[in-house]
């Protein structure tokens, strides 16, 4: 985003073009006269050159990232791990926090998720609509009884 | 050496561009997905696909034929820096990415948002330029100056117009709910600084396609002021675009003003450069 030369020079118009083919025309006309002196060009003030550096440093941050999970082996077996924080009364019902923590380099979509107490007692079904790949997403059961011997699994998912 | 006025004015259009021509995907919850579904490889490419689109773009727009090489590599690598920064502060701020969010699902997401933000970016230094800027006619606009002289309510509508056509696009949508609910009042007050920011930059400090005629050269109180109207009507426009798309129905005082920033972040472009290239 550099040296976008001006012609400040030049006579003024009498008439205004509003369309950019004039100051197009400008640009080549001046970039005509006077053609690229190479290193000249690259003269930046400090606040481009500070930009272009930050700018570089994020660029090669990112790709090298990318690269880096790229290249980085993993398993592409999809594994997960429910848990479960203390149950909260509300209304005579108990709310359970549930964390569904994605451990693996997969995301998977439309993940049904069933929660049961007390051994199958009682359960609750849950909907997501994306896990993420090495992500968790926090949600919600309710339980008439308090509940006891928390177990959770995901009953099925789609591949996005 | 051009000076730190004239960049300062080239960066304030590219961030004007890079979110006015990247709104729609901005607000997009499917394009926030594909940053975690698409895998590293497909997100590379998506990085290198877009770099060679910068360079092309920034060699073949017509604005910079004359240009080297080198510095048409450096104004791509800007560019996408640029893109960088502003989706992820916006990200930030839609609550879309937060501070303890796996680095690879921000990544993922910043990272498919500023590929097309950078491309905005460019575009929109080269393109919503002033012509006075190259042709020499800085003098013409004080003639014909200014916001002043023309009709307040005349600007109002305009500013209102420019509003709503950038707001339709984004206004009916799933998505202006769902980051409304999901938003704490730090995130809302941050997007309020950030639509008045990108308010006061559009309109006094890039040498916009038409800020000077209608801008012109005003004290600071005058340009806060300005940026305060054309906030209120960003926001006024954001409740009626809201209202006519049932976004009211059934949600409480608390969410509609929540839905009403969300969507004021869209109509404050609208507002500031839709509505200067309307008219």
């Amino acid at each position: 985003m550099t040296a976008r030369t001006t012609n400040k020079d030049k006579a003024p118009s009498t008439t205004r073009r509003s369309s950019q083919t004039k100051a197009r025309e400008a640009k080549a006309a001046k970039s005509n006269s006077a053609p690229n002196s190479g290193g000249a060009r690259l003269e930046k003030n400090w606040l481009e050159w500070t930009v272009f550096g930050f700018s570089l440093v994020l660029v090669l941050g990112l790709v090298g990232y990318l690269v880096y999970l790229e290249v980085t082996p993993s398993s592409k077996d999809f594994q997960y791990e429910i848990g479960f924080e203390k149950p909260q009364e509300i209304h005579g019902r108990y709310l359970v926090p549930v964390k569904i923590d994605n451990k693996s380099n997969k995301s998977v979509q439309d993940v049904a998720i069933e929660i049961s107490s007390g051994g199958n007692k009682e359960s609750a079904d849950l909907q997501l609509d994306y896990l993420p790949r090495h992500s968790h997403r926090e949600a919600s059961v309710f339980f008439r009884e308090k509940p006891t011997q928390l177990e959770g699994h995901i009953n099925s998912f789609n591949i996005p | 050496m051009r000076t730190i006025e004239d960049s300062t004015a080239e960066y304030a259009r590219g961030l004007a561009g890079g979110f006015l021509l990247s709104l729609p995907l901005l607000y997009t919850m499917e394009v926030w997905w594909q940053g975690f579904i698409l895998s590293p490889t497909h997100l590379l490419a998506f990085v290198g696909v877009t770099f060679v689109l910068l360079l092309g773009y920034n060699r073949f727009s017509g604005m910079r034929r004359d240009a080297s090489f080198i510095e048409v590599v450096i104004d791509s690598v800007e560019e996408l820096g640029l893109g960088i920064i502003l989706s992820t502060l916006i990200l930030f701020c839609l609550n879309k990415i937060w501070l303890g969010m796996p680095i690879e699902e921000a990544l993922g997401k910043i990272t498919i948002e500023a590929m097309t933000v950078a491309i905005g970016v460019s575009v929109g230094t080269a393109q919503l330029m002033s012509d006075d800027e190259d042709t020499g006619m800085e003098g013409d606009s004080d003639d014909n100056n200014s916001f002043d002289r023309r009709a307040f309510f005349e600007q109002i509508f305009v500013s209102f117009c420019g509003a709503t056509l950038v707001g339709s696009s984004i206004a009916p949508t799933e998505e202006v709910l769902e980051i409304a609910v999901s938003s704490s009042t730090l995130h809302l007050i941050s997007l309020m600084i950030l639509s008045l920011c990108v308010i006061a930059a559009v309109l006094y400090m890039s040498n916009f396609k038409g800020a000077d005629e209608i801008e012109g050269k005003k004290r600071l109180t005058n340009k806060l002021e300005t940026v305060s109207v054309v906030y209120a009507i960003s926001i006024g426009s954001a409740f009626v675009l809201l209202w006519m798309y049932g976004q009211m129905s059934g949600v409480s005082p608390a969410v509609v003003i929540s839905e009403a920033v969300v969507l004021a972040f869209v109509t404050s472009l609208g507002a500031s450069a839709g509505r200067l290239l309307i008219q």
